[in-house]
C-alpha cells in the first residue's frame, strides 16, 4: 500500500534525521555553488565576444521593440535573444545536477540499514559522470517546459488583457496560430517525459549509466503494477505542498508578520520535512519494486 | 622553556596540514561547508528569535527615554551574544575532523558526532568568546564607522554615528576603544587553544580555559606565534580574494590542521 511506503519514509526520516538534514544542506550549498561558478565561468568565457554579442543583441532588442510597436512577427528575434541565456543555463543546470541528485544515495541507505552524510559524498564521487549526463537531459527537459509555459502564459495572460502579454499575444501568437497547439503538445510531452524519467536518479545511484537509467526509469514508471501507485504518491506530495501554500495564504490574512511567519514555516517544513519524507517514501517504493525492472 | 615542546618549523606544520587536506579533500570541504551553514542558520535563527521579543520593549523604552539608538543597540548586542555562543560549537567541532585527518581517513559524520559530543562545553566557551568579541566592538564602531562615513558617505551621517559611538563609549578622543581592543586581543590569544583542549581532550570549558591561559602565559606560546601569524595572514588574504568562499574552503582546513598538528605534537605543554 502507498501509506506503508509513507510510514516507512517517515520512520527512516526520524531515525536518520541528522544525516538527512546535513545532506540536504550540503547538497543545497554545493549545488548552488557549482551552478553559480559555472555561470560565472561561462560569462567570463563569453566576455571576449561581448562587444560583438552586445551590438548583435542590442540590435535585436531594438528590432524587437520596433516590431512590437508596429505589430510585426518577431518569433525568430525572440529565439535569438534568449539563445545566449540557454548557452549558459544548460551547462550550469547539468553541472549542478550531480550535487543535488547525489542525495538519493543517502535516501536509499536510510530506508535500508541506516545512513550517514558520507553516503552523499560516496555517491557524488562515484556517480558524478552519470549524474552529469542526467543533468544534460534535465536541461533539455527544462527547455521544453519553458517553451511550453512561455507560449501558454502569453496566451492566458494575453486573454486576461495584461498590456505587455497582450502585445506579445497579438504579435507572436496571432500570426502563428499553430503555436497554441504546439505549446499544449510541448506541455503534454514534458509531463510524460518528466514523469517517465523521475526514477532515473535512483537507478544512477545504484550504478546504472545515465542512458540505461533513463530507459529503466521509463519501464519502471510505465509499468502497470507501478504507474498508479507512483501517481498516487505524487498526488499526495502535491496535496501536501498545496496545503502548505494554503497555510501561508491563511496566515497572510493576519498581516505582514504572520505572512512572514507562514513563509518561514513553508520553507522550513517544505525543505526539511515534506521533501525528504517524500524522497524517502520514493526510495522505499523503489527499493521494494526495482526487482521486477531488473528481471525485464 | 618546556623541553617537551617540539621545535617543528612552521612550514612543517603547514605541509602536514596540506598532506592531510589532500588525502581527505571531500570530507574536509563537506565539513567546512556544513559548519558554516549550521553556524549561519543558528546565528540568524537566534537573532531573529530575540528581535520580536525585545522590539516592543524597545518601542516603549525609546518612547519613554527618547534614546532609540541605545535601545536598539542593546537588543542587537544581547541577541548577538546568544547567537554567537550557540553558533560556536558548530564551528569549533571542525577540530575533531582536523585531528582525524592528521591520523588518516576522516568522514563528515565524525564532524556531526563531534558536534553532538562536545556541544555543552563548547557552548560555555562560546559565551566566553562572545564577551571577548564584544570588547572589539567599540574599536570597530569608533574607527570603522567613522572611516565608512568619511569615505563612502561623505561625512553626512556623522551626527547620527555620534549616538552609536557614544553608546559604545567610543566618542572621538576616548582611549577606551584602544584599551578594550588590546584587552580583547590578549584575551583571544589566551583563550585560543581552549577549543582544541575541549574537543581533543574531552575537558570541561573551565579546565580548558585554565590550560589554554597557562600555555599562553608560558614562553612556549612564542613558538606558536609564527604559525598563528602566517595562518591569520593567509586567511585574511583568502577572504579578500574574489570567490573568497572557495579559497577559504582550502585555506581554513589546511591551517586548521596545521594548528591541530602543533597542538597534538605539543599537548604535554597544556596542563
Amino acid at each position: 500500500m502507498v501509506f506503508k511506503h509513507i510510514s516507512k519514509g517517515y520512520e527512516s526520516y526520524r531515525s536518520n534525521f541528522l544525516a538527512i538534514v546535513a545532506t540536504l544542506l550540503l547538497s543545497g550549498v554545493l549545488g548552488y555553488l557549482s551552478f553559480a561558478i559555472t555561470v560565472a565561468v561561462l560569462e567570463a568565457l563569453l566576455l571576449p565576444f561581448s562587444p560583438f554579442l552586445l551590438s548583435f543583441f542590442s540590435g535585436l532588442s531594438h528590432d524587437l521593440v520596433f516590431k512590437m510597436v508596429s505589430g510585426e512577427p518577431i518569433l525568430l528575434e525572440v529565439f535569438f535573444l534568449v539563445t545566449p541565456v540557454w548557452l549558459i543555463m544548460v551547462p550550469a543546470v547539468a553541472v549542478s545536477t550531480p550535487f543535488f541528485q547525489s542525495a538519493v544515495g543517502v535516501y536509499l541507505k536510510a530506508v535500508g540499514r541506516g545512513a550517514s552524510v558520507d553516503d552523499y559524498i560516496d555517491t557524488l564521487s562515484s556517480r558524478f559522470g552519470a549524474f552529469l549526463g542526467l543533468g544534460l537531459v534535465y536541461s533539455g527537459l527544462g527547455l521544453i517546459l519553458l517553451l511550453s509555459l512561455a507560449y501558454g502564459l502569453f496566451y492566458v495572460l494575453g486573454g486576461l488583457s495584461f498590456p505587455a502579454a497582450s502585445a506579445m499575444e497579438t504579435i507572436v501568437l496571432q500570426p502563428y496560430p499553430v503555436l497554441l497547439p504546439v505549446s499544449v503538445a510541448l506541455g503534454v510531452l514534458w509531463s510524460v517525459l518528466a514523469f517517465g524519467i523521475s526514477f532515473s536518479p535512483w537507478f544512477v545511484a545504484e550504478g546504472s549509466p545515465a542512458l540505461r537509467a533513463l530507459k529503466k526509469s521509463f519501464s519502471f514508471v510505465f509499468n502497470r503494477r507501478n504507474i498508479f501507485r507512483i501517481l498516487a504518491l505524487y498526488l499526495l506530495f502535491a496535496v501536501s505542498i498545496l496545503a502548505m501554500v494554503l497555510l501561508v495564504g491563511v496566515l497572510s490574512l493576519g498581516g505582514i508578520g504572520a505572512a512572514l511567519l507562514g513563509l518561514i514555516l513553508f520553507l522550513v517544513l517544505g525543505l526539511f520535512f515534506v521533501v525528504p519524507v517524500f524522497q524517502l517514501t520514493l526510495a522505499d517504493f523503489y527499493r521494494k519494486n526495482r526487482r521486477g525492472t531488473r528481471r525485464r | 622553556m618546556n623541553p617537551d615542546i617540539k621545535t617543528d618549523m612552521v612550514v612543517e606544520h603547514i605541509r602536514n596540514g596540506y598532506e592531510a587536506f589532500k588525502s581527505n579533500l571531500l570530507p574536509l570541504i563537506g565539513s567546512f561547508i556544513l559548519s558554516g551553514v549550521f553556524a549561519s542558520i543558528v546565528f540568524f535563527a537566534v537573532f531573529m528569535f530575540f528581535a520580536p521579543i525585545f522590539f516592543p520593549a524597545v518601542g516603549a523604552t525609546s518612547a519613554a527615554t527618547g534614546s532609540v539608538v541605545s535601545s536598539i543597540l542593546s537588543v542587537m548586542l544581547i541577541s548577538a551574544v546568544f547567537a554567537m555562543a550557540l553558533a560556536f560549537p558548530f564551528v569549533s567541532s571542525l577540530i575533531s575532523v582536523y585531528s582525524g585527518a592528521l591520523k588518516g581517513k576522516v568522514r563528515i559524520s565524525d564532524y556531526l558526532g563531534a558536534v553532538k559530543a562536545n556541544f555543552r562545553p563548547l557552548l560555555g566557551l562560546g559565551f566566553l568568546y562572545s564577551f571577548v568579541f564584544l570588547s572589539f566592538l567599540p574599536f570597530f564602531v569608533s574607527f570603522g564607522l567613522s572611516a565608512v562615513d568619511r569615505v563612502m558617505l561623505g561625512g553626512e551621517t556623522a551626527a547620527a554615528l555620534e549616538g552609536v559611538q557614544a553608546f559604545f563609549g567610543a566618542s572621538p578622543g576616548s582611549p577606551l576603544p584602544l584599551i578594550l581592543l588590546v584587552v580583547g586581543l590578549i584575551a583571544s590569544l589566551a583563550l585560543f587553544f581552549s577549543s582544541w583542549i575541549v574537543v581533543l581532550e574531552g575537558s570541561g570549558a573551565v579546565r580548558a580555559v585554565r590550560s589554554s591561559v597557562s600555555f599562553f602565559l608560558s614562553s612556549d606560546f612564542l613558538r606558536f606565534l609564527p604559525l598563528l601569524v602566517v595562518s591569520f595572514v593567509a586567511t585574511a588574504i583568502a577572504s579578500f580574494l574574489p570567490f573568497s568562499t572557495l579559497f577559504l574552503m582550502v585555506v581554513v582546513p589546511i591551517f586548521g590542521i596545521a594548528i591541530t598538528d602543533f597542538y597534538l605534537k605539543n599537548r604535554n605543554a597544556f596542563k
